[in-house]
């Protein structure tokens, strides 16, 4: 109690996590409720040659992955608020911090909805939907309280399961699999794959900007491991997003598609001597635990941005009021599941690109010709 | 009153441990109230002090040449209850073997200098200065002799009342391994912890509890295993006690514990020394207190509630699977009502055809919805155990027969429960009877609630935001600064030797404990 006293009243400085967990933080961040929202929208929109959209959005991330890292290494133990107002200025960081925010808002609602969405569509019809968004962000408020050490040590726990289920699943749909239905790649050019890498930048790898913040937390004599650690993560989250992309058409084929849902419906197929059957419910589990962490993440580092762009040292007072803020985001913002999709699919991207990509390659740029000048004065 | 033993002398305790003088005795009482040299004075104060309590026995004896001087012993029967010594004769023989000629010869002189001297004396006796020591002394079983014209006393250890024999653990038995647990006598308690430790390392210390009962509390650690952070704030901890009464050493878990308000225990008992000894070769600190059996292992982490001494004693396999068994039966404990309930109200898609006929063909009549039937039958079953536990004996055995019919037959043919129903509650009872450590078992007990509503209200969906908050507050948790699901989070591979599976002996104790388990990495 004493130590977790003194944890809370120095606020964040002290809690330090490795590189691994940072790892595992990334992995459950970047896969945890793309992996069921995603394969479904992007078989509609690429077809068959979805994962290939999934290889290109995945290298962009990459390169945010790699800017990021290296802003890091730049400036050790600085988030990214921290550098933006080295680098730019508080003005100008305010300025470009208002399009983050809205974006990180829109994103924290739009996974807690997510979830609810699937409630309604697939388990229980007649339930309004705040019945189950807001018990979702109660826990994601809680544990977003607790801090980083205990989202790591809890999150660690909850990914070797959702892991075990969905391989779980995927394995046992072997029998059902039909690689024949892989071919042709390109059915209709090269434009749908354009399109898929197109959404799936925005969501999810628009998104490995939020570890911005979260970066500096990583122990300092292990930080060295960091980037290879992160870009591992990275391809291995390509990789889960792919298999599990190219293993619901092999199942549905060109219909995967027309369902929103698609590895929940790949889990319903699964039969095995009656007496493994309809265990559709693990992967609805998945989802659920999926969205929870990532949303604990994103109130996160929501709070941490804003705590450190007006200034207040404790990041904990904002985690409440944002999370009631979110909740209610998500009741105003959502009319409708095709409105929902369709935001998702074109703004989503537009808008996480000018909130998330813009700012921290600027910054880059930025930091590339301050480094030459520094460079410059030493010389003379 | 006869098996109260609570009085052993503190100071006796001390010497024996080395680790504080007999000053501890008067702690908390800093006024000095010299000895007089005038026996009548002393005498008059004392009978003042005991005034009002009948077993205070004040025996005047007169020694020396033409028995011309005179001392008193005082002592509480009660507590002395084998009068058959007389420690007035031992004092003046000690004179007579060792000093001066016949005992009939002794002068007030001759006895202050044989043990201001610290003469040989055929009984260990301790010399008091203080009268409020000497208070002390008598309180705590010894019997105390005064002189005439000596203003210091003498206290002889003599106390005697019947206390428990060591025998056999009811709480925690075994089939294979040593049977004897502690008993209520703080000193057998430590020397049998001693018996098994053999080395300087280990470490006991002891602190008196309360103005009133002066409990004696020891602790014991492994110097080296222990992890000195922790124990650095244990002791910071323990401190409070000081004056505050403690009978039980499950006073000391409520007051050091972390989160008062937890459902989960944070501290381990156990009343088997093999126990005790395993805990602290790990690197836990062991509170026993006198009068009381109950050894405290803390910190409990919530892995070890899972284990018991005789998973040490198997063979491997065996202790794996007997270990996966009850973490199968945790399971089923916590969450077996709540998933009939979610399942028979929310889910019945999940639930195979066959069975869900059989399921709603019993279920066939039943006037209450799932979740009532259910919380009706836990009720009678908690209903059940607490009548069974705090009966006497003897009726104990009607509770279980009439429980049975109640919860059994009877609320089946009235038609308030279904057959599942009963096989539900029957099996979560039975369940949460596996679990080695009794307190864990009381935390699903508690938890088994408002999972049930959760379900109720919401299904699987509910269940699952129950778990979460059950899991953060897990992961949250802290015993004495070492996170409280260690080592499955924060996740140390190399120290799951002792959780899913009990690797062989021959790993588990060749590789150094210490190192593994109480270098602490910083903690994530």
């Amino acid at each position: 109690m004493i130590r977790n006293a003194k944890e809370g009243g120095t606020g964040i400085e002290k809690q330090t996590v490795s590189h691994t967990q940072m790892g595992v933080l990334f992995f459950v961040f970047m896969t945890g409720s793309s992996i069921i929202n995603i394969p479904g929208p992007l078989i509609g929109k690429a077809g068959n040659s979805a994962w290939i959209s999934l290889l290109i959005s995945g290298g962009l991330g990459m390169c945010l992955l790699w800017c990021m890292l290296s802003m890091n290494r730049k400036f050790p133990g600085m988030t990214f608020v921290e550098y933006s107002r080295k680098l730019m200025g508080t003005a100008l960081t305010a300025v470009f911090s208002a399009i983050t925010i809205s974006f990180l808002f829109h994103m924290l609602s739009g996974i807690v909805v997510d979830v609810g969405l699937f409630m309604i569509s697939s388990m229980l019809r007649e339930t309004p939907m705040y019945a189950f968004t807001f018990p979702v962000f109660m826990v994601a408020a809680l544990t977003a309280r607790a801090g980083l050490e205990v989202m790591v040590r809890m999150f660690t726990l909850i990914m070797f399961l959702t892991a075990f289920f969905l391989a779980f699943v995927l394995l046992l749909g072997i029998p059902d699999y039909d690689p024949s239905l892989l071919l042709p790649i390109f059915p209709e050019g090269i434009k749908p794959t354009l399109h898929g890498a197109y959404i799936t930048f925005g969501f999810p790898y628009v998104e490995v900007f939020l570890f911005t913040m979260l970066l500096p937390f990583v122990n300092k004599s292990l930080s060295g491991k960091l980037p290879a650690t992160m870009i591992g993560v990275l391809i291995l989250n390509i990789l889960t997003l792919s298999v599990s992309t190219i293993c619901s058409i092999m199942i549905y084929g060109p219909f995967a598609g027309e369902k929103q849902y698609v590895l929940f419906a790949l889990a319903r197929i699964i039969e095995f001597q009656e007496i493994i059957q309809r265990i559709e419910s693990i992967i609805g589990m998945s989802l659920i635990l999926g969205s929870y962490m990532k949303a604990t993440i994103t109130l996160f580092v929501l709070s941490l941005y804003i705590s450190q762009l007006i200034g207040i040292k404790d990041y904990r007072i904002l985690v409440m009021p944002l999370a009631l803020l979110g909740f209610l985001t998500g009741l105003v913002n959502f009319d409708g599941a095709l409105d929902w999709a369709g935001r998702i699919s074109v703004v989503h991207t537009v808008w996480g690109a000018a909130g998330f990509a813009v700012p921290l390659i600027i910054l880059y740029i930025i930091s590339l010709f301050k480094k030459k000048g520094q460079t410059k004065e030493q010389q003379t | 009153m006869t098996n109260n033993s609570t009085g052993t002398p503190q100071s006796e305790t001390n010497k024996a441990i080395g680790t504080m003088s007999t000053e501890t005795v008067s702690s908390g009482q800093n006024t000095q109230l010299p000895i007089s040299e005038q026996l009548s004075d002393n005498i008059e104060y004392l009978e003042k002090t005991f005034a009002g309590s009948s077993d205070i026995v004040f025996k005047h004896w007169n020694y020396g040449p033409e028995l011309q001087y005179t001392a008193c012993s005082v002592y509480y029967e009660s507590l002395v209850q084998e009068d058959t010594e007389n420690y007035m004769k031992i004092t003046l023989q000690d004179l007579v073997m060792h000093e001066v000629g016949p005992g009939m010869e002794a002068t007030p002189q001759d006895i202050r200098g044989f043990f201001e001297h610290d003469g040989v004396s055929g009984k260990k006796a301790s010399v008091i200065t203080d009268l409020l020591q000497l208070v002390d002394h008598i309180s705590n079983g010894r019997l105390i002799i005064v002189f005439e014209g000596w203003n210091k006393g003498l206290s002889y250890k003599a106390q005697s009342v019947e206390t428990r024999q060591v025998s056999e653990s009811v709480n925690e038995s075994v089939v294979q391994g040593p049977r004897e647990s502690t008993v209520e006598n703080l000193q057998k308690n430590l020397g049998l912890l001693r018996l098994r430790l053999k080395t300087p390392k280990f470490k006991i210390e002891m602190i008196t509890a309360g103005g009133e009962t002066k409990t004696a509390v020891a602790y014991g650690y492994i110097e080296d295993v222990v992890d000195k952070e922790m124990l650095a704030e244990f002791k910071n901890r323990i401190a409070q006690i000081a004056d505050l009464e403690v009978l039980e050493t499950s006073y000391i878990e409520q007051i050091i514990e972390d989160s008062t308000y937890s459902p989960f225990p944070q501290h381990r008992y156990t009343e088997r020394t093999d126990m005790a000894v395993a805990g602290m070769l790990e690197g836990k600190i062991a509170v026993l207190v006198q009068g009381t059996g109950g050894i405290l292992l803390c910190p409990g982490l919530f892995t070890e509630f899972f284990q018991s001494s005789e998973d040490y004693y198997q063979r491997t396999v065996n202790s794996t699977l007997i270990r996966w068994l009850r973490i199968v039966a945790f399971l089923i404990a916590l969450t077996l009502p709540s998933v009939y309930i979610a399942l028979s109200t929310f889910h019945p898609e999940l639930i195979p055809t066959v069975l869900l006929l059989a399921v709603l063909n019993a279920r066939e009549g039943i006037p209450l919805p799932a979740f009532f039937e259910a919380l009706l039958m836990e009720f009678f079953f908690e209903l059940m155990r607490e009548a069974g536990v705090r009966l006497p004996r003897p009726v104990g055995s009607a509770v279980s027969i009439v429980g049975a019919l109640v919860i059994g037959d009877a609320a089946i043919s009235a038609g308030i429960a279904s057959p599942i129903m009963v096989i539900v509650v029957a099996l979560t009872g039975i369940a949460s009877f596996s679990i080695p450590q009794y307190n864990i078992a009381i935390s699903l007990r508690i938890l088994r609630f408002p999972l049930m509503i959760s379900a109720a209200v919401m299904g699987g969906f509910g269940m699952m935001i129950c778990f979460l908050f059950i899991l953060l507050h897990l992961c949250k948790l802290r015993t004495l600064g070492q996170p409280y699901l260690a080592p499955l989070a924060p996740l140390r591979l190399s120290e799951l030797r002792d959780v899913l599976i009990r690797v062989p002996l021959k790993t588990l104790l060749r590789s150094p404990r210490d190192l593994h388990k109480h270098k602490h990495k910083p903690v994530k």
